[in-house]
């Protein structure tokens, strides 16, 4: 069987066949060759034990590695798109290795998750059993991985105490099977390109607008800056007009990657080696020399997973999956990323200087715009950073089958350590304007500024688990108790270790193939909290009914596999950022202690000030702190009708209670201390569909497959302070939807009196002076007064409450096809936060597509847009009245992409088995191709990647060869 | 067989147990986390009884960015704000302020206050012991510090009971009765305490200083510690004594006119003037000098009875200075309502409305043909200043009082700025308005060192012998007088708002319109057209008290009664 990926689902006497063969004799006849649809696997992943599909009574949804390949991308986590329902994939910007997507398990359950980087992506990830986090799961080569399973409910999260509450990604990797050895080589290169670049106006666009600008500003009377010859030279190119995307970017640049695997073995050793390499190269347009570098991305992967049989009864494991890392990019970073240079890109206007000052070679820079995006790539030399990641896993299981049949003991142990490492050539540029410099900035020359360390982790954990499975007659139990001891330590702000300790168990019975029920329980241990107050106790109870085996259903022709089931259980979630938290970063550990910190100074001296920091207590210490908890509710069933169309469905309920949360209700008397208390409550609800039919015809094989995924959260509490009016409050809606005005049109020159004011009867907006072109906003209590409290909600949260995916396969002789569409809905977007793209020339900005359709009135310069304005009149300035936050900003964020296509060709086996190899494929793939967006349509942005370095599209050709 | 495997296993299972072992360890889940002070770390750093005791001052008001980031005088009949108007600001000038209305300055400043009130709660708690604490792990003999020390923290425990008299004396004026907490709410959410009544808070304040004004350092500037001046000392203590009563005596909290009220005033005011130690006077080296750079905080200047320091800065001229001067931005305008009220010297001069006007005029006003910031003022059309620039003054005024002149902002010029809390004028404007209620202006009471009138002339007379002579004789008359030298001497305070509510004149002196000048010139001669420039609403009788935001009364749960009106 090698690494082929074959399933096949016994159920009790008949197959379900889900054939997939990878083997080039056998591909042909399988119906989906790729992989790609979401399949069946015969067991289903879990803690402790796996278990078989019959069996399980738990909402998990699974992909296989293989099905990972299809999007040509270096991080795993934009390789998820649309594979598993259930887990909200939501892409982040492009940039070589800062590239996360975000990812939530049934969308936002807590409201409780606000710091970090990750925001609320709190889902806790487990590969081969032991825990790991970001810098590693992001950094997997789909080549090293069997499959990704998503444990979402009660039933698949109960061993899981106080990490299950926010789900679990959990990754099992490859091991070696018995059989001869196979090699197997894989190697892809292609081209990536930007999905989308919104760019600034040109400079006569920019001037234009911008006379526009400084007249409203200065009392609706054409007062213009640039002059009809100025306007005249940027149009006919004679005055300044830089296009900076164009001079810092390629159109497109390369990526590849390969792996080669070994695998093999027999009854007593078994192997599987992966090696994995991926290159990307960033976007800018500079070569990769000695004083300049490109943003690169290297990755090397090595995974060896070693199993060995002996004495009878021992079973040992030992996997060594380690990563070497290197980036290099441009020296224009802040924390290794290049993102600032992206915000200059977008804020600099196109007419302010040339790239080089002049007939010289001296850079141009001014004090207001001191940083050329062009010197930014090629004049300040280059960083890198380095990235080494090991993961070590060692187990061993004895078979106790001496004391009584089906029990065993296992060990294992898990060391994982990272360490980052940076090393810079640096080197700096004068800025010049009309020929003299303009900062204080001057010419280095290039200089290594030595090696330093950029953060560490290491990560031990231990487990020993006893296990019992054994079936006799009708009867079949699976079950295992665990212990599980986790210590992590990081450094930077993590100073400080966690700990935990967790002792679980899960047990399975199933009666006559047909009653199944499943007790889980976790009894969870937190360093976060106070001695005596550290451990809580997580059961939870499941059960299924595969109705297909009652005797009335048995051997029916149409439905063939029909399963009902359901769970509920407790779970919880420790190491959790408080909302409010007076302390980010500390993720809400030890609130139950007391700690004070210097805060405010008082000043005191003879004719003098001296300062004198002051100490005060940090928070009010709140020894009854404890893990947020999570009851969680889910019925599910699995159908599989005529042998080709599966279905799955599952509906949920979350109730969260205990969401750490500042305590608002506090009284004012207490001053401004702060006390974090196991106070929110968030209900979140939803349900999953996915649907697959497999069927062929003639020399026609195909699949169809579809998948949706919805939810929807309601903040129950969250001792939000008392707002004025129930409208204005953020309880009772869904987290993170979006709370403002509602814009109502643009104030007309009828709404005024002569001297400006306006005419009476109309509610007077509290943010400043208004003018005609202004924003109206609805007065929602009819004080006659504008203000914050007539904020109400405006629109979705950010973060989708649908996404779905389709997609198909197509086989054909030789020749296979794919696609894979995903889409999402339900979100809105705020586009005021993109303010370098909204605000016009606000902050010495730049002035995009969108001001184009500013309200203006200049009768004699034939400028009239009352009736058809889209944008409230121009600034120069800060408009605390039209640049707030308000229904007119709000965009939907709704989405349809095609995520993949790929067409691959495998020659016959007769050909190649000649020049000794077993299989050989070729295929062109397209990664992220195409976009369906309004927000892309009409605003140019994209719709998951709004501002910064831009999302990735590619093509590509790749070839793989098994030996 | 079964021998072997089992002897095979033995090892395994023996592993097992002592990796079990090693990992229960008890105290594996004793982590800690030690970037902050624990109570455990800090019981051993007798720093802490300076640094708590720090944690109770931080909190005193900065006058210079109490409303808005600027003066509060924008709230009141002193001045209008340049440009769009602040929310906070908006609220006292329509009349608008509401539960659900309540300036964000003021919810923090009701917040910072208690804040105040607990740090000092906190402290008196925490140094229970202090002899015994500061005396540990040091040799008390030969530790040079420690004499010192011991001074220092002693007195620090009698200014916590100040400063927390101090925020209670703060948040009356505002509210009236609040809720009187005087040891540290432990944690609990529940617990709202009620109201006290205004008299209540009195006496409680006046009642600490009574028992405490012994324990505090009579005066740091004349004291061997004066670099410790900043902190309460016995004549802040009674200064705020004296305000805190001339307050309640007043009209709005003393409706019946009990004059024995106006007696504790006068009292109170006196013991300010005549306590042995105090030796408070006025400065002589000018009245604009008084209010820049380090002059109000220096040892050698006796009129300051305490002020709040900060480092050099220069958020009050970027607020206030002309927007024609790079970086500044008008801000707080002076009203012509206010320089209306500045008496002549001598004959007005018909071309020249400011000329030989009380000298407190230009210390304190920047009016149109003045020099400021290095040029002479030109506010009409084509000028320098030009009126029609956006952004511009609205009433033809900037403010000038505390204000450095002609820091250069664009290289980030600085300067010292103090808020002075206490000043002897107005401590001699206190004596001079309750002695006048009590006695009439001319009477000086027996054991009072001067009369009504006299106090009040010592401080006409620091700012010119030629101003008009007082010819009030009744008391009615003098009220009017003392009133209008409390609005003159102490503009740009933060008097005015609180006078105006404790004499009842708000209604109707906030209620009329905001004034201000419209200069022309023909020829090289200026012409000044008074103009309203805004007008200005007091909702009576609500505004004379502030109302509590919403969230502190849901969050009270019905144990906060709300001030009428609102």
């Amino acid at each position: 069987m090698n690494n082929r990926y074959i399933l096949q689902l016994v159920f009790t006497g008949f197959l379900l066949a889900v054939g997939l063969n990878r083997t080039a004799a056998q591909s042909v006849a399988a119906a989906n060759p790729n992989d790609t649809i979401a399949v069946i696997p015969a067991t289903v992943q879990g803690r402790l034990f796996n278990i078989s599909t019959l069996s399980s009574t738990g909402a998990v949804s699974s992909v296989s590695g293989n099905a990972l390949q299809k999007n040509v991308v270096p991080n795993l986590t934009n390789t998820l798109y649309g594979l598993l329902p259930g887990l909200t994939v939501t892409q982040g910007n492009g940039e070589p290795s800062f590239d996360d997507a975000y990812l939530a398990i049934r969308g936002v359950g807590s409201y409780g998750y606000l710091g970090g980087a990750g925001g609320y992506n709190t889902a806790k990830i487990f590969v081969d059993g032991f825990e790991t986090n970001r810098n590693y799961l992001r950094s997997f080569s789909p080549a090293e991985i069997e499959s990704i399973s998503i444990l979402k409910d009660a039933a698949a999260l109960s061993t899981f105490g106080m990490r299950g509450a926010n789900g679990v990604i959990y990754i099992t990797t490859k091991r070696g099977q018995i059989g001869k050895p196979t090699v197997q080589f894989q190697a892809r290169t292609g081209l990536q390109r930007p999905t989308n670049i919104n760019k600034p106006l040109n400079a006569y666009g920019y001037a234009n607008l911008y006379n526009q600008a400084i007249s409203n500003d200065k009392g609706n009377v054409w007062t213009p800056f640039y002059t009809p010859d100025q306007l005249q030279a940027y149009q006919n190119s004679t005055g300044v007009n830089v296009d900076w995307y164009s001079e810092v970017l390629r159109a497109q640049t390369p990526y590849t990657d390969g792996n080669l695997s070994f695998t093999g073995g027999d009854t007593t050793t078994r192997y599987n080696v992966i090696l994995n390499y991926a290159n990307q190269q960033g976007l800018y347009d500079v070569a990769n020399k000695d004083a300049t570098s490109n943003e690169m991305l290297k990755r090397y992967n090595v995974r060896t997973n070693l199993d060995f049989s002996f004495f009878k009864i021992f079973e040992a494991k030992v996997d060594l999956g380690g990563r070497i890392e290197d980036l290099k990019s441009p020296n224009y970073v802040t924390s290794r990323s290049t993102a600032g240079l992206w915000d200059d890109l977008a804020r600099y206007p196109s007419n302010i200087y040339q790239i080089r000052d002049g007939d010289t070679e001296n850079w141009s820079g001014t004090a207001l715009y001191p940083n050329n995006p062009v010197a930014s790539v090629k004049a300040l030399g280059w960083a890198s950073s380095h990235a080494r990641i090991l993961q070590g896993n060692f187990s061993l299981r004895e078979r106790l089958d001496f004391i009584t049949k089906g029990l065993f003991l296992s060990e294992a142990f898990s060391i994982n350590s990272y360490a980052l490492s940076t090393y810079n050539k640096t080197a700096s540029y004068a800025r010049f304007f009309n020929g003299v410099t303009t900062t204080t900035a001057q010419t280095t020359p290039l200089r290594a500024t030595g090696q330093s360390a950029a953060g560490q982790e290491d990560w031990k954990q231990g487990t020993v688990t006893l296990g019992y499975q054994r079936a006799f007659g009708d009867h079949a139990i699976t079950s295992a108790v665990n212990y599980h001891e986790s210590n992590y330590r990081g450094d930077g702000v993590f100073s400080f270790a966690y700990h935990y300790q967790n002792i679980s168990g899960r047990a399975n019975y199933t009666y006559k193939n047909k009653y199944v029920g499943e007790f889980g329980f976790s009894y969870f241990g937190s360093d976060a909290y106070a001695k005596g107050n550290r451990f809580g106790f997580y059961p939870s109870v499941s059960a299924a009914w595969i109705i297909s085996n009652e005797t009335f259903l048995l051997n029916n022709k149409v439905v063939n596999y029909f399963k009902l089931r359901a769970s509920v259980g407790k779970s919880g979630s420790a190491d959790t950022e408080g909302a409010g938290s007076p302390v980010s970063g500390q993720n809400g550990r030890f609130l139950y202690q007391q700690y004070y910190n210097a805060s405010g100074t008082f000043y005191m001296g003879d004719g003098s000030a001296n300062a004198n920091n002051s100490l005060r207590a940090l928070f009010i210490a709140n020894p009854d702190i404890f893990a947020e908890q999570s009851i969680k509710y889910n019925i599910g069933a699995d159908i599989n009708l005529f042998k080709k169309l599966n279905l799955s469905l599952d509906a949920y309920m979350d109730k969260r209670s205990g969401i750490l949360t500042r305590d608002n209700s506090l009284s004012a008397s207490y001053g401004n201390n702060i006390l974090i208390r196991n106070l929110g409550k968030q209900t979140n609800k939803g349900f999953e569909a996915t649907a697959s039919y497999t069927d062929r015809s003639g020399k026609l094989g195909y699949s169809l497959m579809g998948m949706a995924s919805f939810n929807s959260n309601t903040i129950d509490y969250m001792a939000e302070l008392a707002t004025a009016y129930g409208y204005n409050a953020v309880t009772g809606r869904s987290f993170g939807t979006p709370i403002g005005l509602v814009s109502n049109g643009f104030y007309q020159l009828e709404d005024f009196n002569a001297d400006g004011t306006l005419k009476a009867g109309q509610s007077l907006p509290q943010f400043g002076r208004v003018q005609a072109g202004d924003l109206k906003y609805r007065d929602l209590d009819n004080n006659g007064k504008v203000d914050d409290n007539d904020r109400t909600a405006i629109g979705d949260p950010g973060i989708p409450k649908l996404t779905y995916a389709f997609g198909a396969n197509i086989n054909f002789m030789n020749f296979d096809l794919g696609t894979l569409l995903q889409g999402a809905g339900g979100s809105s977007i705020n586009i005021l936060n993109y303010a370098t793209q909204t605000q016009a020339f606000v902050n010495n900005g730049n002035a995009y597509e969108i001001a184009q359709g500013a309200w203006a009135y200049y009768p004699n310069e034939g400028i009239d847009t009352r009736s058809t304005a889209t944008y409230p009149r121009l600034t120069t300035a800060t408009n605390a009245n039209n640049y707030r936050t308000s229904s007119f900003w709000i965009k939907s964020g709704n989405f349809l992409r095609i995520r993949n296509i790929e067409l691959g060709y495998t020659f016959s086996a007769r050909l190649i088995n000649r020049i000794g190899l077993s299989k050989l494929r070729v295929f062109v793939n397209a990664t992220n191709p195409v976009t369906w967006s309004s927000l892309l349509k009409h605003h140019h942005m994209d719709p998951e990647t709004q501002s910064g370095y831009p999302a990735l599209k590619s093509y590509n050709t790749g070839l793989s060869v098994t030996f | 067989m079964m021998k072997i495997t089992y002897k095979k296993y033995a090892p395994v299972i023996a592993a097992a147990i002592i990796f079990c072992a090693a990992g229960c360890k008890k105290d594996f889940l004793d982590t800690k986390y030690d970037i902050y002070a624990t109570p455990g770390s800090i019981s051993t750093d007798r720093g802490t009884l300076f640094t708590f005791a720090y944690a109770f001052y931080t909190p005193l008001p900065y006058g210079f960015t109490s409303l808005d980031g600027n003066f509060f005088a924008a709230a009141t009949d002193e001045a209008q704000r340049a440009g769009n108007v602040p929310t906070g600001t908006l609220a006292f000038n329509d009349g608008t302020l509401s539960q659900i209305n309540v300036p964000a300055d003021e919810t923090a400043n009701y917040r910072n206050f208690y804040e105040g009130i607990r740090a000092a709660n906190f402290y008196i708690e925490y140094s229970k012991n202090w002899r015994e604490f500061l005396a540990r792990n040091r040799d008390t003999i030969t530790d040079l510090n420690y004499p010192r020390d011991k001074r220092l923290v002693g007195w620090f425990r009698g200014e916590a009971r100040i400063a927390r008299a101090y925020y209670y004396a703060e948040l009356a004026k505002r509210y009236g009765g609040v809720p009187i907490i005087t040891q540290t709410l432990e944690q609990n959410g529940g617990q709202v305490m009620p109201r006290s009544s205004y008299d209540e808070v009195v006496n409680y304040i006046v009642t600490e200083i009574d028992k405490y004004k012994d324990s505090l350092q009579v005066n740091w500037k004349t004291s061997g510690d004066k670099d410790q001046d900043g902190r309460f000392a016995k004549g802040s203590a009674l200064a705020l004594k004296a305000r805190v009563l001339l307050y309640a005596a007043s009209p709005l909290n003393n409706p019946a006119n009990d004059v024995t009220k106006w007696q504790k005033a006068a009292e109170a005011a006196r013991d300010v003037i005549t306590t042995t130690g105090l030796n408070f006077g006025l400065y002589t080296g000018g009245y604009r000098n008084y209010f820049i750079g380090n002059a109000s905080i220096t040892s050698g200047n006796p009129e300051t009875i305490m002020a709040v320091r900060r480092p050099a800065a220069n958020t009050p001229e970027l607020a206030n200075y002309p927007i024609s001067t790079a970086g500044g931005n008008s801000g707080i305008s002076p009203s012509h309502n206010l320089v209306a009220d500045y008496e002549y010297i001598g004959a007005p001069d018909p071309l020249d409305p400011y000329k030989n006007r009380d000298p407190r005029l230009a210390a304190t006003i920047v009016t149109n043909g003045s020099t400021w910031n290095n040029r002479v003022i030109d506010q009409s059309a084509g000028g320098s200043d030009d009126m029609a620039k956006s952004n511009t003054s609205p009433t033809g005024y900037y403010l000038k009082k505390y204000l450095t002149d002609g820091l250069n902002l664009t290289n980030n010029g600085t300067a010292i700025h103090s808020w002075v809390l206490f000043r002897y004028a107005e401590v001699l404007l206190n004596y001079a308005e309750a002695v006048n209620e009590v006695y009439g202006p001319d009477v000086v009471p027996a054991g009072y060192p001067y009369s009504a009138k006299e106090a009040l002339k010592l401080v006409r007379d620091r700012a010119s012998t030629l101003l008009p002579a007082i010819t009030a004789t009744s008391k009615s008359d003098f009220r009017a007088v003392v009133k209008h030298e409390r609005r003159i001497e102490l503009a740009f305070e933060d008097h005015r708002y609180w006078d105006l509510l404790r004499w009842k004149d708000a209604e109707t002196i906030l209620a009329q319109p905001i004034k201000g000048v419209k200069v022309t010139k023909t020829g090289t001669d200026y012409n000044y057209q008074v103009v309203n420039v805004a007008s200005r609403l007091f909702k009576k009788p609500a505004m004379y008290l502030f109302p509590f935001s919403q969230a502190e009364m849901v969050n009270s749960n019905g144990t906060l009664v709300q001030n009428p009106g609102y």
